[in-house]
C-alpha cells in the first residue's frame, strides 16, 4: 500500500517555494534569469536524457521527477543574471553530469549540484562571477528581454562595460564610480558588502521607505523566506534545518562581531548576516535538499548548524563572496560521519530487563 | 517486574505515543456494519499442517480416512508445534504438498479433505468451570485445541499463555485492528462480546494479571460500547481503553509502548516485562476451546475490495481455497485478478488461486485497479528521510534498502535489521514509490536460506562427532557379542529356509517380533540421545515420498560409480520402507540391490554381504517369494564371507534390521533417518579421507 507525496510532487513544490523568489530576482535585475532558466532547462535536459540513454533507463521517466528542474532554478538563482552563455551552461554540464550522475544519478551525489556547479564557475571565473548588476526596478526596462538576450551571448568584459554603462543613472552614480556594480571590491573594510546581491545596502541607501534601491537583498530574501515558510507549512521540509541554520548565523555572526568588536576587525552585523548574501535562500532551500543532508532530525540539525557556522567564518575572513555554496558543500561533505553517528536509537534500548 | 510507579501511571490511563507510525485511509467502511455470516462448505479443503512460524506436527490421518469435524489430522512431538483440525467432516483424499499460504507460493506438507456436508462435530465435551483447571491444564489445553496468534503472527497461543504464567502483571487484550481494510476483530467484538469476555477472564485465570486492559481504536466506537457493556454484565476487571487511531498501534510492541510506556526491545520478550498480550479473536478461540471444547477449526475473515461483489465478514473454514471463496463472493472483474491475504499494509499478493486460507488469515482484499495500485517503476531513494520518520522501531529504513540490495548482511545488522517488523509504514510513505518491504522480504529469505545452509552443515559436523563417539562405545560391545551372532546367522539359515510354504501366522508371529524389536530399538535411539529430526519425505505412509526416495536412491546410484559402498549404504537404508508396504516397490528395490550385488561383488564383497543381511529381514516379514530369495541369497553370501564379515554385518545389522522390518511407522521413519544420517557421515568420512 502506497500513498505519500511522491519525488515529483516534493519536486514541483520546491519550484512553486521558489517563484516568488524568482519574480523578485527578475524585477530587481531583469530578464537575464529567465533566459538562463530557459537554455539552462533545454541543455540540462538534453544532457540528462543523453546520460539515462548511456545508461540504459528510460529518459522520460528520469526527467519526470523534476530533479533536474530544481537543480536548474538554484543555480540559475545562484549565479549572476548576465554571465556570458557559455559558462553558464559550462557550470551546468559540471553540475549533472560530474555531481549528479557521476556519483549514480538521483539521490545518490554527496553534494548539492546546484552548488557544485556554482562553486565551479566562482573558481574558474571568479572575476565574470562578480558581475552582477545593481538591484533596480528600472533594470526589469532596460535589461527587456531581447537587450538580455544580447547580453548574455556577449564576452564576459564586454558584459561588464556594459553593465557599468547601463547603471550609470543619478541614483547609482557613486556605484559606478567606485566600481561597485562589477567587482566584489573591499569597501568600507567590509568584504560583504560588495558581496554581488549586498551591494546597493550600504551605499547612500535611503532607509526611510523600503525599495528595490533600498532594501534588494532583503526584499529577495523575503521572498525565498515566504517560499520555503510555505514549504514548511505544507509539510514538504522539515523546519529543523532553517532553524537551526538561521540560529546558527545568528549566533555565530554575534560572537564573530565581539571579537572583532574587541580586536578591531570589521565584521558584518549579525542581524544584517540574515538578509545579506543568500542566507535565506540557503536556509530553505540549498541546505534542506534532502539528498545531501543527513537522516534523522538531531543529523539535520547538526548540520544546518555545521553550514551555518561556516558561512558566517568564510564570510568574515574568507576570500570569496558567496559563503553559502562552500559552507553547504564543506557541510555535504560531514553527511557520513553525522550519519553514522547520530543513527536513531534502537526500539527498546532505553527499555529493563526483569 | 513493574514498578508501582509505572502501574499507577497505567492504571490511570496514561497514553503513551511511539515513534512514527501513519494515517492510512482506513477504507473500513465497506465492512465494518456487516454481521458476521457462514459461508458455504467448500468441496474440498486443503489443511496445510504447517500454520505457524514454527515447525508442524506430524500427521496421524492415512488416505481414505473418514474424519470428523475437530478431529485432530496432527499430533504435537515437540515443543512450539500446535495440531491441525479437521475443519468439518469428510474424507481424507490425500496427503502431500500443495501451495502453502505463504508469499513465495511454495509447496508444503498438507491434508486433503472431501467434506461430506454434514458437518458432524467429534464428540467433545466443553468445561464450562474452567476455574476448576489449574492455569498449566488450561494452558496446554489452549495448545491442544491448535490456537495460533490470530492476529497474524500466529505464534501458538497455548505456548503463549504457559510461559507467561506467574510473570504477568499487565494483560493486554489487543482490539485495535489497526491494519486498513479489516474489520473482522470490530465483527467480533460487537458480536461475539461476551464470548470474548468468557475468553479474557479464562487468560486471567491463566495469567492471574493485575491489571487487565482491552485496547480498542478510536474508529470502533460500537465494538468499545458492546465490550464495555459485556464487562460490565460478567463483572470482570477489564479495562476498555480507546486509543487514538494510528498504524501500526495494534503491532505488539508499539502497542504495549502506547499502554505502558514500556519499550520492549526486539531482543527481549514481553513477560521478561511483566506484560503479555493477546488477540481478540484468538481470546474468542479460548473460550470456544475451554468452554465450549471446540478446536480452532475456523476463523472470521474480512472479504473487502472493489473488486469484490459482497463485502462482508465470513467465517471461513481452515484450508479453504481462494478460488471457493471468490466463486462464492463473486468477482465484478475477471481479468487480472489481484488478490492480497492479510492487510494492505502486510498481507502479501496471493501466489496463486489454489492458496489455502489459514488461522491467521485474517482478510481477503481483491482490490480495484484505482484502489491498491502494483508497485510500479519506482524512481531512485532521494534519502528524504520520510520512511524514518514513520518508522515505529526507530530505523533508517533507506539505509536498510541499500545494505539489502547490496545484500550486506554486515550493515544492515549495524542497522539492527531484525528490529523491523515489516509493518510498511516506510513502503507506505516512500515518495520515491520504493517497495522497500518487499525488498526486506527477498533479503530476508536469503539470510534464512543462508542460515538452513549453516545450519544443515553445523548439523553434518554433529553427526560425525556423534557417530565416531558411538563406534568408539560400540566397538567394545561388539567384541562381546560376534560369537553369538556367528551362530545364530547359521541357526538361521536351516529355519529359515522352511518357511517358504508358511501361513499367515507365521507372518504375524514375524511382524510381531519386529514390532517389538523395533520398539526397543527406537526406545534405545532416543535413551541414546538421537534426537534426530525425522524426515518426512521418506515417511512410511506416504506413496510419493516414497516414490521420490526411490527415485533420488537411484539417481545417486547411477550418479557416484565409484562411490560403490555409500551407494549401498543409501540403498540399505532406503529400501526397507519401500519394501515394508508396497509390492511393486518391494520387488523392484530388490532387484536392484540384486543387481548391485552381482556387479561388485569381486570388490566390495564384505559390504554387500552387509547389505543384504540387512534388508532381508524386512523383505522377509510378508512376501514368502522374496524372502525365499534373499534368505538363498543371504545364505550363500553368509557362507561366503562369514569369516571376514562377521563384525562388521554384526554391527549393522544391530543398528538397522529390527527398526526396519517393523511395522510402526514412527520408529520406521525414525530408523530410516538414521540410517539415511549414518550413510551421510559416512559418505563425508569417505570424502574426508
Amino acid at each position: 500500500m502506497h500513498r505519500g507525496a511522491s519525488t515529483q510532487l516534493i519536486m514541483f513544490m520546491v519550484l512553486v517555494a521558489l517563484l516568488p523568489a524568482v519574480i523578485v530576482h527578475v524585477i530587481s535585475f531583469g530578464w537575464g534569469l529567465v533566459w538562463n532558466l530557459f537554455f539552462c532547462t533545454i541543455w540540462a535536459s538534453l544532457l540528462e536524457a543523453a546520460v539515462y540513454k548511456l545508461r540504459r533507463r528510460s529518459p522520460v521517466a528520469g526527467l519526470r521527477d523534476l530533479s533536474l528542474q530544481v537543480t536548474v532554478w538554484l543555480y540559475c538563482l545562484a549565479i549572476p543574471p548576465y554571465l556570458s552563455l557559455w559558462m553558464t551552461l559550462l557550470g551546468i554540464t559540471f553540475a549533472v553530469l560530474l555531481v549528479k550522475h557521476a556519483f549514480g544519478g538521483l539521490g545518490q551525489n554527496t553534494f548539492n549540484p546546484a552548488m557544485a556547479g556554482f562553486i565551479f564557475l566562482l573558481i574558474s571565473v571568479p572575476s565574470a562571477m562578480g558581475g552582477w548588476v545593481v538591484p533596480s526596478t528600472r533594470n526589469l526596462e532596460i535589461y527587456n528581454p531581447e537587450y538580455s538576450l544580447q547580453m548574455l551571448l556577449m564576452d564576459h568584459s564586454d558584459i561588464k562595460k556594459q553593465m557599468i554603462i547601463d547603471t550609470n543613472n543619478e541614483t547609482l552614480k557613486k556605484i559606478k564610480e567606485t566600481d561597485g556594480a562589477t567587482y566584489a571590491t573591499p569597501l568600507n573594510n567590509f568584504r560583504e558588502l560588495f558581496d554581488y546581491r549586498g551591494v546597493v545596502r550600504y551605499i547612500d541607501r535611503d532607509t526611510s521607505e523600503i525599495s528595490i534601491e533600498s532594501h534588494g537583498t532583503a526584499i529577495l530574501a523575503t521572498a525565498y523566506i515566504a517560499g520555503g515558510l510555505f514549504l514548511i507549512a505544507t509539510g514538504f521540509i522539515n523546519f529543523i534545518q532553517p532553524l537551526f541554520f538561521i540560529l546558527s548565523v545568528y549566533l555565530t555572526g554575534l560572537i564573530i562581531n565581539m571579537i572583532g568588536l574587541k580586536y578591531g576587525f570589521n565584521t558584518v552585523n549579525n542581524w544584517e548576516h540574515l538578509f545579506i548574501g543568500s542566507t535565506m535562500a540557503g536556509a530553505f532551500f540549498i541546505i534542506t535538499d534532502p539528498v545531501s543532508s543527513p537522516t534523522t532530525a538531531k543529523g539535520k540539525a547538526l548540520s544546518a548548524a555545521i553550514i551555518g557556522f561556516f558561512t558566517v567564518i568564510i564570510r568574515t575572513f574568507g576570500s570569496y563572496p558567496d559563503a553559502i555554496a562552500f559552507a553547504a558543500l564543506l557541510g555535504n561533505s560531514f553527511n557520513p560521519v553525522i550519519n553514522k553517528m547520530l543513527k536513531p536509537k534502537r526500539f527498546g534500548a532505553g527499555g529493563r530487563k526483569a | 517486574m513493574i514498578s508501582e510507579k509505572v502501574l499507577k501511571a497505567v492504571t490511570a490511563g496514561k497514553i503513551w505515543s511511539f515513534h512514527g507510525g501513519i494515517h492510512p485511509e482506513m477504507h473500513k467502511e465497506t465492512t465494518s456494519g456487516c454481521l458476521i455470516e457462514e459461508l458455504e462448505i467448500p468441496n474440498i479443503l486443503i489443511v496445510p499442517i504447517r500454520q505457524t512460524s514454527l515447525s508442524a506436527g506430524e500427521i496421524i490421518v492415512r488416505e481414505g480416512d473418514r474424519v470428523l469435524k475437530g478431529q485432530p489430522l496432527t499430533k504435537i512431538f515437540a515443543k512450539g508445534q500446535i495440531p491441525v483440525h479437521a475443519p468439518t467432516s469428510g474424507t481424507v483424499k490425500s496427503i502431500g504438498f500443495y501451495t502453502a499460504c505463504h508469499p513465495s507460493g511454495l509447496k508444503d506438507q498438507a491434508v486433503v479433505i472431501i467434506p461430506d456436508g454434514e458437518d458432524e462435530w467429534l464428540e467433545h465435551k466443553g468445561c464450562s468451570n474452567f476455574t476448576d483447571l489449574s492455569p498449566e491444564e488450561l494452558a496446554d489445553h489452549v495448545t491442544e485445541a491448535g490456537i495460533a496468534g490470530m492476529g497474524g503472527a500466529g505464534f501458538p497461543a497455548g505456548y503463549k499463555l504457559k510461559s507467561a504464567i506467574g510473570k504477568t502483571e499487565i494483560l493486554i487484550i489487543n482490539g485495535c485492528e489497526c491494519e486498513p481494510y479489516l474489520t473482522a476483530d470490530d465483527a467480533l467484538m460487537r458480536e461475539k462480546s461476551d464470548e470474548i469476555t468468557d475468553g479474557i477472564r479464562i487468560i486471567q485465570h491463566i495469567l492471574k494479571p493485575k491489571l487487565t486492559i482491552m485496547a480498542i481504536e478510536a474508529n470502533k466506537p460500537e465494538a468499545a460500547e458492546a465490550m464495555r457493556k459485556s464487562i460490565q454484565k460478567a463483572q470482570a476487571h477489564i479495562e476498555v481503553r480507546v486509543l487514538p487511531v494510528r498504524y501500526p498501534t495494534g503491532a505488539a510492541r508499539p502497542l504495549i509502548y502506547t499502554l505502558t510506556g514500556i519499550e520492549v526491545g526486539y531482543d527481549s520478550r514481553s513477560n521478561d516485562f511483566g506484560v503479555s498480550m493477546h488477540n481478540v479473536a484468538s481470546t474468542y478461540a479460548i473460550k470456544r476451546a475451554v468452554i465450549d471444547g471446540e478446536p480452532c477449526v475456523e476463523r472470521v475473515v474480512t472479504v473487502t475490495g472493489g473488486n469484490f461483489c459482497k463485502n462482508g465478514n465470513y467465517v471461513l473454514k481452515n484450508g479453504t481455497l481462494l478460488k471457493h471463496l471468490i466463486n462464492k463472493v463473486g468477482l465484478k472483474n475477471n481479468k487480472a485478478v489481484h488478490i492480497i491475504i492479510g492487510g494492505p499494509m502486510m498481507g502479501f499478493s496471493a501466489p496463486s488461486m489454489d492458496t489455502p486460507l489459514i488461522k491467521t488469515s485474517g482478510c481477503v482484499i481483491a482490490p480495484d485497479a484505482k484502489e491498491l495500485p502494483m508497485a510500479g517503476d519506482y524512481l531512485n531513494c532521494i534519502k528524504c528521510g520520510r520512511c524514518q520518520e514513520v518508522c515505529p522501531s526507530r530505523l533508517v529504513p533507506y539505509m536498510l534498502l541499500s545494505h539489502s540490495r547490496a545484500e550486506n548482511i554486515e550493515g544492515l545488522k549495524n542497522c539492527n535489521f531484525k528490529d523491523c517488523i515489516q509493518c510498511g509504514c516506510c513502503t507506505y510513505v516512500c515518495s520515491s514509490g520504493i517497495p522497500l518491504v518487499m525488498e526486506f522480504r527477498k533479503v530476508l529469505a536469503k539470510i534464512k536460506k543462508m542460515k538452513d545452509e549453516e545450519k544443515s552443515k553445523r548439523k553434518s559436523q554433529e553427526l560425525i562427532a556423534f557417530r565416531t563417539e558411538r563406534t568408539e562405545r560400540e566397538k567394545a560391545e561388539r567384541q562381546a557379542r560376534i560369537e553369538a551372532i556367528k551362530q545364530k546367522t547359521l541357526s538361521s539359515e536351516t529355519t529359515e529356509s522352511k518357511p517358504q510354504t508358511s501361513d499367515l501366522k507365521n507372518e504375524q508371529q514375524a511382524k510381531a517380533v519386529a514390532l517389538a524389536k523395533a520398539k526397543a530399538k527406537a526406545m534405545q535411539q532416543v535413551n541414546a540421545g538421537e534426537k534426530q529430526n525425522l524426515d518426512p519425505a521418506v515417511s512410511a505412509d506416504d506413496p510419493a515420498a516414497r516414490a521420490k526416495a526411490i527415485a533420488l536412491a537411484k539417481a545417486k546410484t547411477r550418479q557416484q560409480a565409484d562411490a560403490v559402498e555409500k551407494q549401498n549404504q543409501e540403498k540399505q537404508n532406503q529400501d526397507p520402507a519401500v519394501s515394508a508396504d508396497d509390492p511393486v516397490a518391494r520387488a523392484k528395490a530388490i532387484a536392484l540391490a540384486k543387481a548391485k550385488a552381482r556387479m561388485q561383488q569381486a570388490d566390495a564383497g564384505e559390504k554387500q554381504n552387509q547389505e543384504k543381511q540387512n534388508q532381508d529381514p524386512a523383505v522377509s516379514a510378508e512376501d514368502p517369494v522374496a524372502r525365499a530369495k534373499a534368505i538363498a541369497l543371504a545364505k550363500a553370501k553368509a557362507r561366503m564371507q562369514q569369516a571376514d564379515a562377521g563384525e562388521k554385518q554384526n554391527q549393522e545389522k544391530q543398528n538397522q534390521d529390527p527398526a526396519v522390518s517393523a511395522e510402526d511407522p514412527v520408529a520406521r521413519a525414525k530408523a530410516i533417518a538414521l540410517a539415511k544420517a549414518k550413510a551421510r557421515m559416512q559418505q563425508n568420512k569417505e570424502l574426508d579421507k
